[in-house]
């Protein structure tokens, strides 16, 4: 005997006043808990980029994003039909910026297998994945090396950018700009982590021209050289993290001798040299 | 706790001064009174006014005036383009143990003001541990709107009577906390409770008589809710 699956397709509005939805995740309850596939979810793990590249205000977004992704986690979790529905009904009535659609029905007959294999091909016929651009690629595997190294549950640790204005010997006022950084430490955990504060910036090497990067670079160099002359970091607390060093970038990073470090985000060894700059004694 | 609320637009016109203010717009969800819900602006008002006074973690908001008379804004929290969701029941052992101080402060002001559908009318965060957020919002079904006659729901309150049956963190709150709460409630001066019910103007249909009758009421019941909570502890505790 055939068995329906009750669905419901989300989607994300990014303009009320327009009201041009684009698929997102599709909802189902079936057998006594709910389903779910949603865009960029990969079992416990989020690929940010999947929804960052929906539009500039979904990119400012992402960390929202996030906890939606917490929630349609949770959704898994309700076993009640009624909770289910009602927190549907709550995603179709609030204009929360995702919105639950109309309902739908498929057959879950022979052809489909399982509720996971028709959530699966609804997926796959109702949400369009967007174009991932190396960029974007790099932001991901930032974020997921990041999370390896686990500073960022550190409290110390800042993942958006800090300008810092440090005087050097010279009295000269100078800006350091940093991507993200790990400073200062509570006085609790010194003796088992660095108070010494370490400065990341990132170069994304996949999908710029030549002249981008010489710019980047050339930043780059001002920045930590100016971040070790005013006392502010030490050398080997200075971290360029770049993605996919190929052989043709190596003439070009061999500038950073000396100034940074670079690290491939890609390389699976990172996480643990930056966990090793964070807790040396470790 | 303090929280980000989300900036519609930032408008060209700037005005002079040495931190260059600039105009900008915020969201904000309208609500009105209705049948349903005929003393939503007020409720929603002296909500926000008491726990702001307590300081309880609740959405801020404003009155704002439309066609059809005063109205209440609550303020959004959040980024442009995606707002946070509303609080799943399977979330709610993790919000009362990430947000334990806050989660038993909503457990006693939801009692206090009669608040019995809290449900899942909270903001929270999980996952951006560099920005914790829990706001309850929602407080249409407290204070007046308790029961759909208002001098019902001020006798209701004043009567000691739990009024709040299911909570999402009964049953997931350190009793310790919920005491610290309860004492804060019970010993707010008698004035400041009146302060912010009594607004000194009939808001909409509620009368001024209304509103120094439900003061009378609040301060009678923040004297028993050390009692009424007791009563109650089995539900509302939680337990190892």
């Amino acid at each position: 005997m055939a068995l329906s699956l009750r669905f419901h397709v989300v989607q994300y509005v990014d303009d009320p006043v327009l009201a041009e939805g684009r698929n997102v995740a599709v909802l189902a309850y079936y057998g006594g808990r709910g389903h779910y596939r949603a865009l960029g979810m990969d079992g416990y793990r989020l690929i940010s980029s999947h929804f960052k590249s929906l539009s500039p205000k979904a990119r400012d977004s992402v960390w929202v994003y996030r906890e939606w992704a917490e929630w349609f986690r949770s959704l898994a979790n309700v076993r009640e039909v009624e909770q289910f529905d009602k927190a549907i009904a709550r995603l179709a009535a609030h204009n929360s910026g995702l919105v639950a659609t109309s309902e739908g029905v498929v057959e879950l007959t022979e052809g489909y297998g399982d509720v996971s294999g028709a959530l699966d091909y609804l997926f796959k016929r109702l949400v369009r994945l967007p174009k991932i651009t190396p960029a974007l690629e790099f932001e991901d595997q930032l974020e997921a090396t990041f999370n390896q190294t686990e500073i960022l549950y550190g409290g110390n640790f800042l993942d958006e950018p800090v300008e810092v204005e440090m005087v050097a010997e010279n009295d000269r006022k100078t800006v350091i700009t940093l991507e993200f950084s790990h400073l200062f430490t509570a006085e609790f955990a010194r003796q088992f982590v660095t108070d010494v504060p370490i400065g990341f910036n990132t170069l994304v090497l996949q999908g710029s021209t030549a002249k981008s990067l010489d710019r980047q670079i050339a930043r780059n160099i001002t920045i930590f050289k100016n971040a070790v002359l005013t006392g502010f970091l030490q050398p080997d607390r200075c971290v360029l993290l770049c993605g996919r060093i190929e052989e043709k970038h190596r003439e070009m990073l061999a500038q950073l001798s000396g100034i940074a470090t670079v690290m491939d985000v890609f390389d699976q060894s990172t996480p643990s040299k930056i966990r090793k700059l964070v807790w040396p004694h470790s | 706790m303090p929280a980000n609320y989300k900036i519609r637009s930032i408008r060209k016109k700037s005005f002079p001064g040495v931190t260059a203010p600039v105009s900008c717009s915020l969201d904000a969800i309208l609500k009105f009174d209705s049948a349903e819900s005929p003393f939503c602006v007020y409720s929603e008002l002296v909500a926000l006014r008491l726990a702001q006074t307590l300081h309880i973690p609740v959405a801020s908001g404003v009155l704002t005036v439309t066609g059809s008379g005063e109205a209440y804004a609550s303020l959004e929290l959040g980024a442009p383009g995606l707002r946070l969701p509303d609080l799943l029941s399977p979330q709610y052992v993790t919000a009362a143990s990430h947000y334990a101080e806050e989660a038993a402060a909503l457990v006693v002001f939801d009692i206090f003001i009669g608040n019995w559908d809290r449900g899942s009318n909270i903001k929270a965060t999980f996952v951006t541990p560099h920005l914790p957020i829990f706001q309850g919002f929602d407080h249409e079904h407290g204070l007046l709107g308790v029961e759909s006659d208002p001098m019902k729901s001020i006798e209701k309150l004043g009567r000691q009577e739990l009024i709040v049956q299911h909570h999402p963190f009964y049953g997931h709150v350190s009793w310790k906390l919920v005491a610290k709460w309860v004492e804060r409630i019970s010993k707010t001066d008698d004035a400041m409770i009146r302060e912010c019910c009594e607004l000194k103007r009939p808001l909409r249909t509620v009368t001024i008589d209304m509103q120094r009758n439900l003061a009378e009421a609040l301060c009678k019941r923040k004297l028993h809710l050390s009692q009424l909570i007791s009563n109650n502890m089995m539900k509302i505790k939680s337990w190892p």
